[in-house]
C-alpha cells in the first residue's frame, strides 16, 4: 500500500514537471514502465516487433493526452488501458485468430494432488513450467492473470485497464487459474513419464 | 474465500514469482521520446482557459440578477409573466436608493413562483458555465 502510495506520488511530481513543458521529465516515466507496456502488448499480439511499435504507440499517445489524465487512477493503470486498446485494434486489424485453449480443468481433489506435486519442482522446472503454461494461455488470459499474479494488480484495476467488468474479469482469472492447473498436471504427468 | 482457492492463488502467486517480464530493444527508450519531441501536436500543459470556472460563476450570476432585475423593476406594476410575452429589457438605474433595492430584492424571494425562476435561472448558469468552458476548450485546442 504504501510502495502504491510512493508510485502515484513520484508519478505525479513527474506528470507536472511533463505539464510544465520539460517533456525531458516524462523519460522517467518510459523507463518505469516501458517493460510492462512492452510485455503486456507482446501477451496479447505475440510478436515481438509489433509489441514494441504498440507500446511505442501508447506511450506517445499517454503524452499526448496527458492534460486530460486526471489523477484518479495510478498512471501505469491509465497507460495500460492504452496499450490495451492500442493491442486490440491492431489485432482486429490483422484479424488475427484467437486459437482457443480447451478448457483443462482440474477437478478440487486433483488440485490438491498437483499442487503437492508442484512443490516438489525445483525453481528451474517451475520457471520451465510457468513460461510453456503462459504460451498456451489465450492472449487476453495470460495478459489478465500476468496483471493479477505478476504486477499485483486488483480487479477493479483491472475492470479499468481491460474494460471488463469487475465480475467478468474475475471470472476470466478464475477460469485461466484452473487452466494452468490443468496444465500443470499435464506437465507434472509428462516429467514422470520422462523420468520412467 | 474458500480454502482450496486460497492454496490455489498462493501456488499462482509463488509460480509468477518466477515470472521474468519481457524487455523492449534497448533503442526502445530513445525512440519514444524522439517520437515525443517530433509529434506532439500540442504541448500538453497548455490548456489553461482564458476565464476559469469561477469566473463563468461569477458572469453567469450577474448576467442571471441583470435579467431578472430588468425583468422585475419597472414602474408600470406590470407582472412578469406580461412582461416575458412583451419584454422589452428597461434598465433605467436613475433613482433607485439602495434601501429600496434591498427591499425589492427580498421580494424577488417572496413568493414560491419567484423560487422557481430563481432555481431555472441557476440552471440556466450553470449551463451557460458549462457550456462556455467547453467552448473556450475548443478553440483553445483548435489555436494549437
Amino acid at each position: 500500500m504504501i510502495e502504491i502510495k510512493m508510485e502515484i506520488k513520484d508519478d505525479k511530481q513527474y506528470i507536472a514537471r511533463v505539464l510544465k513543458g520539460d517533456s525531458g521529465a516524462y523519460a522517467f516515466l518510459v523507463k518505469k514502465y516501458k517493460s510492462m507496456a512492452y510485455s503486456l502488448a507482446l501477451k496479447l499480439v505475440k510478436n515481438r516487433e509489433d509489441a514494441e511499435e504498440i507500446a511505442q504507440d501508447a506511450f506517445v499517445k499517454a503524452y499526448q493526452s496527458l492534460g486530460q489524465f486526471r489523477g484518479s487512477s495510478r498512471f501505469s493503470t491509465w497507460l495500460y488501458r492504452i496499450v490495451y486498446n492500442t493491442s486490440i485494434s491492431r489485432l482486429r486489424k490483422t484479424t488475427a485468430e484467437v486459437v482457443s485453449l480447451e478448457d483443462s480443468a482440474v477437478e478440487a481433489k486433483e488440485s490438491s494432488e498437483v499442487m503437492d506435486a508442484y512443490y516438489c519442482l525445483k525453481e528451474q522446472e517451475r520457471k520451465k513450467f510457468l513460461d510453456l503454461a503462459l504460451e498456451k494461455l489465450d492472449p487476453d488470459e495470460n495478459f489478465l492473470v500476468t496483471l493479477y499474479y505478476y504486477d499485483d494488480r486488483d480487479l477493479d484495476e483491472i475492470a479499468q485497464i481491460t474494460g471488463m467488468t469487475r465480475n467478468n474479469a474475475k471470472v476470466k482469472i478464475f477460469r485461466s487459474r484452473q487452466k494452468m492447473l490443468g496444465l500443470l498436471k499435464e506437465y507434472l504427468n509428462d516429467e514422470l513419464t520422462m523420468i520412467l | 474465500m474458500k480454502k482450496q482457492e486460497k492454496i490455489e492463488e498462493r501456488m499462482m502467486k509463488d509460480l509468477f514469482s518466477h515470472h521474468n517480464i519481457s524487455e523492449p530493444s534497448t533503442s526502445f527508450e530513445e525512440r519514444v521520446m524522439y517520437r515525443v519531441s517530433v509529434e506532439r501536436k500540442y504541448d500538453p500543459e497548455i490548456y489553461r482557459p482564458v476565464i476559469g470556472r469561477n469566473g463563468w460563476i461569477i458572469i453567469s450570476v450577474i448576467a442571471s440578477v441583470l435579467v431578472f432585475l430588468s425583468i422585475y423593476y419597472g414602474n408600470d406594476g406590470v407582472g412578469y409573466l406580461d412582461r416575458l410575452f412583451s419584454f422589452k429589457p428597461k434598465l433605467d438605474y436613475t433613482g433607485i436608493e439602495i434601501a429600496g433595492i434591498m427591499q425589492r430584492i427580498g421580494k424577488l424571494f417572496s413568493s414560491t413562483s419567484s423560487i422557481v425562476i430563481w432555481i431555472l435561472a441557476g440552471m440556466l448558469g450553470m449551463t451557460f458555465v458549462l457550456i462556455g468552458e467547453q467552448m473556450f476548450q475548443q478553440l483553445t485546442l483548435r489555436k494549437k
